[in-house]
């Protein structure tokens, strides 16, 4: 039995250790590194291992008033049976009660805004820096030795934010009743192995077996995070929506202004994940729950009196009473917030933001920090390779025309001008935390070079006419057109300006998301210029979005071989079969997600995969590693340091255990 | 040149021809335009500008898309006549800057280095040029040697001179919307004019065009152009090609008014007289009936110019009008609409003192134009 009871580490530290992982790991043996002090157990490990007893459980002082008027049970009766509550050692300092936090977001639905991401819980969690999954909202999760069958056993008396029970019910609800119903949602991709989707089974009360077809070390993964859907919901109260347990549901949705039940299930059980909650009472696992929605879409958040954590010295978290997402569409905006001191932590923000973030400290009393990523490009330009006319298909086709582009880039001079130097001016690719990093690729045709660059374009026969642009095959003078739906215009100049220098004309195309996903779609795109993270190791394990045709998501398919993809998705009933090399590289990405994390095939195929697309120069980065700016309050505590790696909206960094300090 | 030398002909002109003189409509037009003295100083100003932005190039020290990579987001520099030693030079002449980053606080600190002199130059070699497109050059009117650098306005974050790409801008923004303008405004005088004169089913046609054209929403009918505009056009050409189709869908205000305004003309007793005397329908409609409204179509034309500056600026937010990295005053003070701007780096907003400046101008040159050629405004 391979168990994830104890704590296992994903970086490199602890590459060895995955080779282990047939060998049960207790986390004090591991020894794993962690970039600061946070860590959990659960309660009976947590006395066990540091010898401490935890002998009362405290609350917060709203809740005490509650429960002495009668509106709430005791904490004792709120929390999970005593063994199975999760004790959480905060990252400085333990906290006390009261204070309320306010962060930004950009629009009622949007993705990336972190706030949320700091306190949403899954099954399974991650530490700081992501070293460490643990389990989380599950009591254990465990694979059985030939990783086809995934044990969840839940925590025994953990109770919905409404005080009903949550019962592996909760789990069969979400698979037999959202995800196999006709006209729901269907399982997550990533529940999908083999072909075969994962088949989920009750044991017991507390207890889910899931089995897959073959092996899925990488499971843990994907239950660790928010992309891939939320395999529990609260039964007792969605049931009302549902057809399968109203026979008036439709009658109900019509009645609530819904067209279907299916809308209106779908409405009230959205925001499981993330803070898209739109209908506050439905119950939920996280530190706060959603109080209410003022007129300006605001959300006010209020703490969650059935949470199920506690530090270690039993006091309930969160910390902190109240958080307000604040609804901020302009960037501006935020910042003259952040300024004011009117919002508590907030992101989004750019490296050119930074002298307006410095000049305002001492007046908002916060600090800009400045984190380390995992990201080895900002942002990267990439050449559409099925692009519709024939003649420029054919030079992007030609890596010599792709690799003149990047050598054209004068990177240096990038870094000083846009990020204050504080980047590293490399070739696209995974950073160098990663463990598929090796020391060729930063260099990689990454030198600013003219000279090069033009001697490759001649020896394409791409001959320079006399206005100093050069020409195609057929005569034509070659122009392209960069599409830029990420408002990068900046850089854009500046690289537009690097390859006029070689003859190539380029002009820029500022558009929207939409218009570029359309043009896109129909192949009319020539190049674009996209965010690139998605690279750190756990992340491309999960979504390998760049290694594959179209070398993008599957809805802004920015390197082309869009139908490539839908051919290989349908096993060749739609779409175009791809070229060889292309099919290769697609059954590689395939085979990579299937490995277990930290096994031979894992770093075998990761790297191939990696050092393939890093040499076909699909994706030219620019400057990479740029520090990501965080602003946060000097009023919150136990906030992660510096030293923190940003990957994807600092998941690891648990406000459930934050306070402030007036 | 004759109008100004009338007073002394006509001193002249006592002597040898009766003591009166004819003046055309033209030349009264003008004796009333004269006196209104800020209609006439925005006149010449409008004048100059359009001849400086039509010769920007000339015109400004450096090009608008050179960039200095040494001076990032630099303030302007200062014209001086006094050195450091305090002594008077007549001659202007400026320091150079030199800056650093500060790692704290990540702002570019600017000093002048006192140690030497660069004297402003007339006709300095710089970053070469096709003035109006044609001519090969590479004079800037006002210079300094290298490695002096002479940015009167500042640059922007790339390094890039503000007078420089403020007078290109302006270029943009000053010609690109008087074209769509004109289609509008001959569109709007033809369709108006035949409506109005003619009447009945012409007027009924037109009119009933008019109706369906207002009533298009103009928000939703942008984006479905935006969505429709090819995406191999530059965005001077995109803007342009936008200006162009809401002008050929805009003219129908102007077309209401110039029916309405003729209608009442034609019942007027000397259109009844022309009729009758045989003068051609072209010449009543040019001569008898255009000249009634004139001040309004002048009024109209001098107002909607700087309309048009004002909505390529509306324009460029919906990501409809000109877009970086063209350069106009609507993508430059969309540029400076941040922050950074107006707290550390003010010299990005001087490209809004242009866009007053000239709408201003406008409305003067408009107020002045309409007190001159109403014929029923007497001063």
């Amino acid at each position: 039995m391979n168990s994830y009871r104890s704590r296992i580490s994903l970086f490199t530290l602890l590459v060895f250790v995955f080779a282990l992982l047939c060998i049960p790991v207790a986390a004090q043996e591991a020894g794993f590194s962690s970039v600061d002090s946070f860590r959990v157990w659960n309660l009976d490990e947590y006395e066990a291992e540091t010898g401490s007893t935890i002998a009362t459980f405290n609350e917060a002082p709203m809740l005490a008033e509650r429960v002495a008027s009668g509106d709430l049970p005791k904490l004792e009766d709120r929390l999970p049976v005593r063994e199975d509550i999760q004790v959480v050692q905060p990252r400085e300092a333990i906290g006390t009660y009261g204070g309320e936090l306010r962060y930004n977001a950009t629009n009622p639905s949007t993705f990336g805004n972190i706030g949320w991401s700091a306190w949403d819980q899954h099954l399974a969690g991650l530490s700081t820096n992501w070293e460490v999954i643990f389990p989380n909202i599950a009591k254990s999760i465990e694979f059985s030795e030939d990783n086809t069958v995934v044990t969840i056993t839940l925590r025994r008396g953990m109770k919905w934010s409404d005080g009903q029970p949550v019962t592996s019910d909760d789990i069969m609800f979400w698979y037999e009743n959202i995800m196999l119903h006709p006209e729901l949602p269907n399982l997550p991709s990533s529940y999908i192995v083999g072909g075969q989707p994962a088949v989920l089974a009750k044991v017991d009360e507390n207890t889910v077996t899931v089995t897959f077809a073959t092996a899925y070390p990488g499971f843990i993964e994907i239950i660790a995070r928010t992309d891939t859907g939320f395999p529990i919901a609260p039964r007792h109260y969605l049931e009302q929506w549902h057809i399968d347990f109203n026979e008036d549901a439709q009658a109900k949705a019509e009645e609530e202004g819904y067209a279907t039940w299916i809308e209106a299930f779908e409405a009230h059980r959205g925001g499981q994940i993330a803070d898209f909650q739109i209908d506050p009472g439905l119950p939920v696992l996280k530190p706060w729950i959603l109080l209410s929605i003022d007129e300006f879409g605001n959300k006010i958040y209020e703490r969650n009196p059935y949470y199920w954590k506690v530090d270690t010295e039993g006091n309930q978290l969160p910390y902190i009473d109240r958080q307000i997402r604040v609804l901020l569409s302009d960037l501006e905006v935020v910042k003259l917030n952040i300024q004011a001191g009117d919002l508590d932590y907030a992101d989004k923000l750019l490296i050119s933001d930074l002298p307006v973030l410095r000049a305002g400290e001492a007046e908002g009393n916060y600090t800009a920090l400045l984190f380390p990523t995992d990201q080895g490009a900002t942002r990267k330009y990439q050449f559409n390779i099925t692009v519709g006319d024939p003649v420029l298909r054919e030079i992007f086709n030609d890596i010599r025309f792709r690799q003149a582009m990047s050598l054209a880039i004068n990177r240096e001079e990038i870094n000083e001008t846009l990020f204050f130097g504080l980047g590293i001016p490399r070739q696209w690719g995974v950073s160098t935390n990663s463990p598929f990093y090796e020391d060729w690729m930063s260099d990689y045709y990454a030198a600013y070079d003219p000279e090069q660059a033009n001697a490759l374009l001649d020896e394409m026969g791409l001959t320079m006419g006399s206005d100093g642009i050069r020409l195609r095959p057929d005569g034509q003078p070659l122009r392209i057109v960069l599409w830029d739906a990420i408002d990068n215009i900046r850089m854009d100049e500046l690289v537009v300006e690097y390859w006029g220098d070689i003859g190539v004309a380029t002009e820029i195309n500022p558009s929207t998301r939409e218009a570029q996903v359309a043009a896109l779609l129909a192949n009319e795109v020539h190049v674009s210029v996209w965010f690139a993270d998605v690279v750190a190791a756990i992340d491309m394990h999960t979504r390998p979005i760049w290694f594959r045709p179209p070398y993008g998501l599957d809805t802004t398919p920015l390197g082309g071989g869009f139908a490539w993809r839908t051919w290989w998705l349908t096993n060749g009933a739609e779409g175009e079969e791809p070229p060889p090399y292309y099919l290769e590289q697609m059954q590689l990405a395939d085979d990579f997600l299937l490995t277990s994390v930290g096994s031979e095939e894992y770093f075998e195929l990761g790297q191939q995969l990696v050092n393939r697309t890093v040499e076909q120069m699909m994706h030219i980065g620019t400057v990479g590693e740029v520090p990501y700016i965080y602003v946060r309050s000097n009023r919150i505590q136990n906030f992660p340091s510096e030293s923190t790696i940003y990957i994807d909206h600092l998941r690891g960094a648990h406000s459930d255990q934050w306070y402030v300090t007036e | 040149m004759e109008i100004n030398s009338m007073p002394q002909s006509a001193v002249v002109n006592l002597k040898t021809e009766p003591a009166y003189e004819i003046l055309s409509q033209r030349q009264l037009i003008w004796r009333k335009f004269k006196r209104h003295r800020v209609a006439l100083l925005s006149f010449y100003a409008l004048i100059a500008l359009y001849a400086i932005v039509l010769l920007a190039e000339f015109f400004a020290p450096h090009g608008a898309f050179e960039r200095h990579s040494s001076h990032l987001l630099s303030p302007p520099t200062t014209i001086r006549f006094v050195d450091a030693e305090g002594v008077f030079h007549l001659r202007p002449f400026i320091y150079r800057m030199d800056n650093e980053l500060n790692r704290q606080t990540f702002q570019r600190e600017y000093v002048e280095d006192t140690s030497e002199k660069f004297f402003l130059k007339f006709f300095v070699e710089g970053e070469p040029y096709k003035l109006l497109g044609f001519i090969d050059s590479n004079i800037h009117l006002i210079g300094v040697d290298e490695p002096g650098i002479f940015l009167p306005f500042g640059t922007d974050a790339l390094g890039r001179d503000i007078l420089s790409r403020l007078l290109l801008g302006s270029r943009t923004s000053l010609f690109v919307g008087l074209l769509g303008l004109a289609i509008g405004f001959v569109l709007g005088l033809f369709f108006g004019g035949i409506s109005g004169y003619y009447g009945g089913s012409i007027d009924l046609f037109v009119q009933r065009l008019t109706e369906f054209l207002q009533s298009l929403p103009t928000l939703p009918l942008w984006m479905a152009l935006a969505a429709l505009v090819p995406a191999e056009w530059t965005p001077i050409q995109v803007y342009f090609g936008i200006s162009s189709v809401l002008a050929i869908i805009g003219w129908t205000s102007l077309a209401r008014v110039i029916r309405g305004k003729l209608i009442s003309l034609r019942e007027e007793d000397y259109v009844m007289a022309a009729h009758l005397s045989g003068v051609s329908e072209r010449a009543i409609i040019t001569r008898h009936l255009l000249p009634g409204f004139t001040s309004y179509l002048i009024v109209y034309l001098t107002l909607a110019v700087p309309q048009m500056i004002l909505g390529e600026t509306a324009l460029s937010y919906l990501g409809l009008g000109i877009r970086a990295p063209a350069v106009s005053l609507g993508t430059l003070l969309q540029d400076a609409q941040n922050v950074q701007t107006v707290t550390l780096s003010p010299w990005l907003l001087i490209p809004g003192g242009m866009v007053i400046l000239i709408v201003v101008a406008f409305n003067f040159l408009g107020d002045g134009l309409r007190d001159a050629a109403d014929p029923y405004r007497h001063s």
